[in-house]
């Protein structure tokens, strides 16, 4: 025995010679975001030490805290919305679960900063809301405020629990019954079985949602903008955009950039051989509820949907159908085919760079690669702003220094390089590859390496191995990753609004320049256009997700 | 605690280091004396002041004149920043804010160009313009008080409340509601009350507000204003226009202005402003645009796009507006508002004004 | 535990999958559940391990009803433990945090020690840190085995349990198998549909075919006394060749006379005509009889042939005969009848 298991450990080891390909390409594509890093960090020179001590005594610690609460409060709530619901939805069998399971997840194309302002337009004390109660209790009446600290938590936490919803729903259907026979079958109940067993075998599915959510949370400038609560973002654009210092808000972007990285580290680390197949089995019955539980399983997603998507959406209805007669021009419809333009060739170009990236770790699993691996992604917590620096800085020099030696030659550089579609895509890409990385690496993640041997054999082997075993069994995984990265960029502001070439206005930056002027309910209207856009894609892999037979 | 903040110093001085081993930015100096291309007939706007408040005047420009007229929006910080890395490639040739801070700002750094031009300084007054005439005021919003007409008549409320400082006092406790200090006009007020008072008496000013909020600062004027109406809070402080805007929406709601410190200096007012950068291309047709802007007929529009104050003397602002009536301006330079402006930042940190 | 399956009813959308089963398992037996894919076997399994429901029946252990009409012990109260076809290990999980995981009620210490010693027991000792995914199949099965039996079931069911395995390591483990469950006295069921699997494990084997038990018996009885013509024809090879009954008690057949009957159920009355089955080893080769057949085909088994044979009528017949008697195909070799048990059906329609 003892001779087979030795055989056994060196045939799991066993891979074919790792060649320097894969690493160039994890180095190549994780050499976008370094770039932006050390543009960042070069065009910090000298920051004036005053601000920076300024900063750090009066801003720093109190935004610390706000961050270190707003990061920890949204995660763990968007985690456990997510994982309850997902966990409810595909465990039990209960009034309206088939419309749940997917209506659940179109609050995914409503861009926290609409729900932010929506709720305190509907929900602060002069909203309709408190308004009614108070002609009801009389003017005395107060109720805890919605911008609090709490408010903020709950808001954004509404908005980003589908990250987490997704992919924690995938990780338990495809669970299968097998695991939960196991445990029933060594004596546990159902509910150990959910602690013991299924939540432990999701967890790497959780936990990257619940990383997603993080970053999306640090990097948020939108939302904590309208409820007024200051984070680590808030000191960065203070520092820009109040002490005229890019030097200091780059500086203190970097300090944010190096915290996430040390977050990650620790998070990669606790996943370290997490990763791993699904137990097989078909797909669990649900078991039936009745009675007072049924009603509580119906309650708890229908409130999430009521507050998430239903009552936003009606007020951005009311709202938008005042405007609409004016605002809906042909400018608008055009906003509207550039979001959704922009959004198919970011969903593109990520997905390709996610799958690259991918490989390059699966064929390459050293520390190296998964460190370059890691840094490629960390762009997604970059406040959108200081990314948008970020590109443009060597963007600019680059094109400068293109038209210097075209004069040198006598010749003329003919574009601006920094106003082309070209460098607002690689902007997205650096900002958006974790959002597409995740799901492909997770899919990837399932396909057993023992499904590479078996086509190697056939014969099938590099390129070939992708494009006819891979790609095949990876169409979930590449499908959620451009549909996420897709309604991510229909949101998007910071770095649309600083790289987006000349024209380019799309819907998110209607709302930014209308919420900007404080015109909330003209806003609605191309807010309601994100949202519908969004919608449409997340249908789609909605559809395909509910046939879990496939691939 | 000891690690994490070392950790933080370690951070801060890789990153310090890193910087200050390379140069910054590039430079506009090194391409200046390089001929621009020839003028094409089109004039690149980077703005602060939002698509919806010029089109129509940029769509009315390009009709008559035949010059097309290419705009990009963004917050003020990050368009200066873009044509700071432009440097001489940038294709912008006038900059439009929305606060005299801004212009002031980027003018110090090298990216406005002074401009003599016989038009603009005879339309526009001179304390709303850059005195080395970099950039050009094109609209005057006023930052001032605003209060329940439900809980106050105009005689008493005037009585009780002169100017800003008034609203510092006990009385105020619990009533006052304000922005949140993280946005321009704000900070611009505050600027101005420091080169008014000097910064410790400001400072008193400033503590006594937000000892008297009635709730956590706003992120808008608008929903600072709604919040009167509904009796969260009596008084606060708003740039006029949200007023104005208001009521040419819904008709009249239960809110009057106050204009502050009419027995002293005056009201603050802050301008919304253009000025022609460095490296315009389209110099003449820029210039052209400003000049056409500055007219009075073109001028009334502008403001009234916004339920502005005109910034030349000879256009009226909307009925709305008028209806507010005349008030004192306090006559401080823009340009020492905008200087003062990072001043006041660090003292509305200091303060806790979130 | 004494089990006790009582009128089993089972139906898949109007189809029935079991039609009244009974049958027993008397303490520390091992009992089989042997029959094709699609028998219901699987879902009986499942039916006494508490994951689907019956129509009507019950299941009993020691007397105590675990399925009865109104009556549904949840699987986890029911101490039945379980190794599936797949082994269906944890992948989260190490070996010995697998072999501990049923083990929830006992101070750490005891668990541990309960686990290593299941783990030496079959086999694994020192791969206690191993995840999944770095053993084989094989030592995945052994590590499905003491995690099933770690917290000590009443009852042990095995689905399928060595089918994913190489024959080789299937008849290793399942000897292995069966002085595992001896050792620790448990009674088993396990469902398969290979035969060799059901030989070498069970004491006792019931064939199952179309949702009915045809035979409940020891594995040597099904072998050679047959109770129905499927379970002759499932269970080991062999032919069937026409025989006339005579009225001394013997059939006449192609191959010459076949002495002894089986006693029972022989539908065998003077001058009708029966289907004999005739196991390989049944047809003997002996170049002394005069009854000759024709070599058609023919395996090397190593220590014999198993040669098909086509007699002078054209009947087929399969012949076990020693590998040094190595006839070329379409040669002619002798043989003839010997008979322990000769088992005898009705001919068809």
């Amino acid at each position: 025995m003892a001779l087979s298991t030795a055989a056994a450990a060196r045939e799991v080891r066993r891979h074919p010679r790792p060649d320097r390909g894969p690493l160039f390409v994890a180095a190549a594509i994780a050499a976008l975001p370094l770039t932006v890093l050390l543009a960042l960090a070069l065009s910090a020179t000298g920051a004036p030490t005053e601000d920076m001590r300024h900063l750090f005594e009066h801003v720093v610690p109190g935004v610390l805290l706000n961050t270190v609460v707003l990061v920890f409060g949204v995660t763990l709530l968007a985690g456990l919305l997510g994982t309850a619901l997902a966990w409810l939805v595909s465990t039990y069998d209960f009034p309206l679960r088939s419309l749940f399971a997917w209506a659940l997840l179109l609050p995914m194309a409503i861009p926290a900063y609409v729900l932010a302002f929506v709720a305190i337009a509907g929900l602060d004390f002069a909203g309709p809301v408190q308004t009614a109660l108070r002609g009801i209790f009389g003017p005395d009446l107060r109720l805890p405020p919605i911008r609090s600290t709490g408010g903020v938590i709950l808001v954004m936490s509404l908005a980003l629990y589908p990250y987490v919803y997704l992919l924690a729903r995938g990780a338990f259907a495809t669970q299968g019954r097998r695991a939960l026979e196991v445990a029933a079958s060594l004596g546990l109940t159902p509910r150990q079985s959910l602690l013991r067993v299924q939540l432990p075998m999701a967890r790497p599915w959780i936990a990257g949602g619940m990383a997603l959510v993080a970053m999306e949370t640090l990097a948020d400038f939108g939302t904590v903008a309208v409820f007024n609560y200051d984070t680590f973002t808030t000191a960065i654009w203070r520092a820009w955009s109040a002490l005229y210092s890019i030097e200091a808000a780059l500086q203190l972007a970097g300090l944010l950039v190096l915290l996430v990285a040390v977050a990650l580290a620790f998070e990669q680390r606790a996943q370290a051989a997490q990763r791993h197949t699904a137990l097989g089995g078909t797909a669990a019955p649900r078991l039936r509820l009745r009675g007072w539980r049924a009603a509580a399983a119906t309650a708890l997603p229908a409130s999430v949907l009521l507050s998430a998507l239903l009552l936003p959406g009606i007020a951005l209805l009311s709202w938008a159908a005042r405007h609409a007669a004016e605002d809906l021009d042909a400018d608008w419809w055009a906003a509207a085919g550039r979001s959704m333009a922009l959004g198919l060739m970011a969903a593109a170009l990520v997905c390709t760079l996610a799958i690259a990236l991918a490989y390059a770790v699966r064929v390459r699993s050293d520390p190296v690669t998964r460190g370059l691996a890691r840094i490629a992604t960390l762009g997604y917590a970059l406040p959108g702003a200081v990314l948008a620096v970020g590109v443009f800085v060597p963007m600019a020099g680059l094109n400068n220094l293109l038209e210097s030696a075209a004069r040198a030659v006598g010749g003329d550089w003919p574009g601006y390089l920094q106003g082309s579609v070209a460098v607002l895509l690689l902007a997205y890409a650096v900002r958006f590859l974790a959002v597409g990385h995740a799901p492909i690496e997770a899919n990837l993640g399932r396909i057993t390496p023992r499904i590479d041997d078996g086509a190697r054999l056939l014969g099938a082997t590099g390129f070939a191995l992708l494009r006819r075993v891979h790609l095949p069994l990876l169409r979930t995984g590449l499908l959620t990753a451009a549909v996420l990265v897709f309604v991510d960029v229909m949101k998007e502001m910071p770095i649309t609004l600083m790289t987006r070439p000349f024209g380019w206005d799309t819907l998110a930056i209607r709302v930014f320049e209308l919420t900007s002027e404080g015109e909330w309910t003209r806003a609605a209207l191309p807010a309601l256009a994100i949202v519908l856009v969004g919608l449409l894609p997340i249908a789609l892999l909605l559809r395909r997700a509910d046939r879990p037979d496939r691939g | 605690m000891a690690a994490p903040r070392s950790l933080l110093s370690l951070a801060l001085a890789l990153l310090l280091s890193a910087g200050c081993s390379q140069p910054g930015a590039p430079t506009p100096a090194a391409a200046t004396d390089a001929a621009p291309p020839a003028s094409s007939p089109e004039v690149v706007v980077y703005t602060a002041r939002k698509y919806q408040l010029v089109e129509d005047l940029f769509a009315e420009y390009t009709q008559t004149t035949g010059t097309p007229v290419r705009a990009v929006t963004d917050d003020a910080g990050p368009l200066i920043q873009r044509l700071r890395t432009e440097g001489a490639n940038t294709p912008a040739d006038l900059f439009i804010t929305v606060d005299a801070g801004d212009l002031w700002f980027a003018a110090d750094q090298g990216l406005l160009a002074p401009l003599d031009n016989a038009t603009l300084t005879a339309n526009i007054p001179a304390n709303l313009r850059d005195p080395a005439n970099r950039w050009f005021g094109l609209a005057v919003r006023a930052r001032t008080i605003a209060y329940s007409t439900t809980a106050y008549t105009p005689e008493r409320f005037a009585s009780e409340v002169k100017g800003y400082a008034d609203l510092a006092g006990p009385a105020w406790k619990g009533k006052l509601c304000l922005r949140s200090s993280k946005h321009v006009y704000n900070r611009s007020l505050v600027a101005a009350l420091i080169a008014r008072y000097g910064e410790p008496r400001t400072e008193e000013i400033v503590r006594g507000w937000i000892a008297n909020l009635a709730t956590e600062p706003f992120s808008s004027d608008t929903l600072l204003l709604e919040a009167i109406i509904a009796g969260q809070c009596a008084v606060g402080i708003v740039n006029h226009y949200y007023l104005g805007r208001m009521i040419a929406d819904q008709g009249a709601v239960p809110v009057a202005i106050r204009w502050p410190d009419q027995d002293g200096a005056g009201a603050h007012v802050n301008i919304s402003g253009a000025g022609l950068t460095t490296h315009a291309k389209n110099r003449d047709a820029a210039v052209r645009l400003l000049e056409w802007l500055s007219t009075a007929e073109v001028q009334a529009r502008f403001a009234a796009a916004n339920q502005e104050y005109p910034a030349n003397p000879q256009a009226q602002p909307t009925d709305i507006v008028r209806g507010f009536g005349d008030f004192l301006r306090d006559p401080i330079a823009v340009a020492e508002v905008g200087r003062l402006q990072p001043t006041a930042a660090k003292l509305m940190d200091r303060l806790g004004w979130r | 535990m004494q089990l006790e399956i009582d009128s089993i009813r089972r139906s898949f959308g109007g189809t029935p999958v079991l039609r009244d089963i009974s049958f027993a398992l008397a303490p520390g037996t091992i009992g089989c559940l042997l029959g094709p894919s699609g028998c219901g076997k699987t879902t009986l399994l499942r039916i006494i391990a508490g994951f689907e429901a019956a129509d009507a029946g019950r299941v009993l252990a020691d007397g105590r009803v675990l399925t009865a009409p109104g009556v549904q012990l949840p699987p986890h109260e029911r101490r039945i433990g379980m190794v599936f076809q797949d082994h269906a290990l944890f992948p989260h999980l190490d070996v010995l945090a697998n072999v501990a995981f049923g083990l929830h009620d006992q101070p750490a210490a005891e668990r541990r020690a309960r686990a290593l010693e299941l783990i030496d027991a079959v086999g694994l000792a020192g791969l206690a840190a191993r995840r999944p995914h770095e053993l084989s199949g094989g030592q995945q099965q052994r590590v499905a085995l003491a995690r099933a039996l770690a917290p000590g079931p009443q009852l042990l069911l095995l689905d399928e349990p060595l089918s994913s395995l190489d024959a080789e390591l299937r008849r290793q483990l399942g000897a292995e198998l069966r002085q595992i469950l001896k050792r620790y006295g448990t009674t088993a069921l396990l469902v398969t549909h290979d035969q060799q699997e059901a030989f070498a494990i069970a004491d006792e084997v019931g064939v199952m075919r179309e949702g009915r038990i045809e035979q409940w018996a020891t594995p040597y009885d099904l072998y050679h006394r047959p109770a129905t013509r499927f379970v002759a024809e499932f269970v080991g090879s062999g032919t069937f060749v026409v025989g006339r009954c005579r009225a001394d008690g013997t059939i006449d057949t192609a191959l010459g006379a076949a002495s002894a009957l089986h006693a029972a159920d022989c539908p065998c009355t003077p001058g009708s005509t029966v289907d004999l089955l005739l196991r390989p080893d049944d047809v003997v080769h002996d170049d002394a009889s005069a009854t000759t057949a024709e070599v058609l085909a023919k395996a090397f088994r190593g220590a014999d042939f198993l040669y098909t044979l086509r007699l002078a009528d054209g009947t087929q017949v399969l012949s076990l005969v020693p590998s040094h008697h190595d006839h070329h195909i379409g040669e002619r070799i002798g043989v003839r009848l010997e008979t322990d048990h000769v088992v005898a059906f009705e001919p068809l329609a």
